[in-house]
Formats: structure tokens, C-alpha cells, sequence
């Protein structure tokens, strides 16, 4: 059997709008397509004491990150009958800010996009393994912890 | 040798990304118990993989020297 070639997820730094807009635009083509929802995940200037966090530096077990990827693509799919699936996440620093995690949706109706978002954003933070260092504007840091 | 990986907080407590370590007729568990002994990382480790497979970190498995075996810490995706 074929092996089936995995989708490109990382991408170095920020995510950058016109990428974004450039994935959707390639959905044009994709005409049985309703309904889009776009989840962006943004650097937060979160304060910790008497500073702030001015970027993350994300880090990953690449091999296994990119298995997981696939699967949630690929379950996520299945489960809410999606036409498209785009999950990009960025490794290296990244400003407050400016855009981490880019999750596209697409299908034939609003209602499964919607709940179908949520579940993708929530097994890419439960289950895929990516670290964060917070970069605070004193240069010190502290390791980003998802809840 | 088996590859030993280290990510994140526990790459920061070792002071490396990966080494190699010979672990001729050792479990898991040992494995875990030397290296905390030596890097003092336990506070951080939630995960650990072997060959790309999450597996639990109190597991009995025998480690071969063609292993690789990574410790984990908190995911922070997103």
C-alpha cells in the first residue's frame, strides 16, 4: 500500500495573515464547500509579576507531533464530514501578538464547522507534543503549561 | 546505546536535546530513576515515548539499545 505523504503542519515563526488568506483562497476552487470557520491563536502579553511576556519560543518532538496531526485531521474529518481540514502551528518565537496556531474548517454547512473547531483546538492543545518558553521583557522565561 | 531524548523544562534540566546511553538489560522504570538521579527533572516529566509511541512512564518494558526513548513535559500548543 502507498504510504500516504503527511500534510506540512510547522511553520518557522509567526503565522503571517497572508497565509491565511492565501489557504482560503485555494479553497475557492472547492465548490461544494458552505461554510468556513477559521480558529487563530494568538501570543498573549500575559503579565507575570512584575513583567511580561513578550514572546514564545515553541519547541516539538516533530516525529510524533506530525502523527498526531494526522490523526486529529484525519478523525476530525470522519466524524463531523468536513471537506477540508488546515492545522498549521508555528515553532520558534513568536511575538505577542502575532499568530501561532491556524486551524481552517471546512464543509458543506455552518453546524459542523463550528462544534468541529472546537475539537481540533482542543486535541492540538491536550494531546500534541509542543513546548513554550515564554520570553519575558526582563529576559528571563517561564515554560508555557496548557490547562 | 539508546538515543535519550529531552524536550522543553527537562532539556533545560539536563543541559541537552539527546544523548546516548548504554541500557543493556534495564526496564523503563530504572532507565527514569538513573536519569532523575543524575538531572533531578521528575517535577517536569508528564510524558514519555518510546520509538514515537506515548507509553506510561511506569510501565515494565525492557529497553533495547536501538530504542530511543524521549521525556517529556507539559504540552503548550497553542
Amino acid at each position: 500500500m502507498k504510504k500516504k505523504k503527511m500534510k506540512k503542519v510547522f511553520i518557522k515563526g509567526s503565522i503571517p495573515p497572508q497565509f491565511i488568506a492565501d489557504s482560503l483562497a485555494n479553497l475557492q476552487s472547492e465548490q461544494t464547500i458552505g461554510a468556513h470557520n477559521i480558529f487563530l491563536g494568538q501570543v498573549r502579553a500575559d503579565q507575570v509579576d512584575q513583567n511580561k511576556v513578550v514572546g514564545i519560543d515553541y519547541t516539538c518532538y516533530e516525529e510524533i507531533a506530525n502523527i498526531k496531526f494526522d490523526t486529529i485531521r484525519e478523525e476530525a474529518s470522519e466524524k463531523y464530514k468536513l471537506t477540508s481540514v488546515h492545522i498549521h502551528h508555528s515553532l520558534g518565537v513568536v511575538n505577542a501578538g502575532e499568530i501561532c496556531l491556524f486551524i481552517l474548517v471546512s464543509s458543506k454547512r455552518r453546524k459542523q464547522v463550528y462544534e468541529a473547531t472546537e475539537y481540533i483546538v482542543n486535541r492540538v492543545k491536550e494531546e500534541v507534543p509542543i513546548f513554550g518558553k515564554e520570553l519575558l521583557d526582563n529576559e528571563a522565561h517561564q515554560w508555557k503549561v496548557n490547562r | 546505546m539508546a538515543l535519550i531524548r529531552y524536550f522543553g523544562q527537562i532539556a533545560e534540566a539536563t543541559g541537552c536535546v539527546e544523548e546516548k546511553i548504554s541500557v543493556g538489560g534495564i526496564n523503563l522504570q530504572q532507565l527514569l530513576t538513573t536519569l532523575n538521579q543524575r538531572y533531578n527533572f521528575d517535577q517536569y516529566l508528564t510524558q514519555v515515548a518510546v520509538n514515537h509511541v506515548i507509553v506510561g512512564r511506569e510501565k515494565d518494558l525492557a529497553i533495547k539499545d536501538s530504542d530511543e526513548i524521549a521525556l517529556l513535559p507539559a504540552y503548550a500548543g497553542g
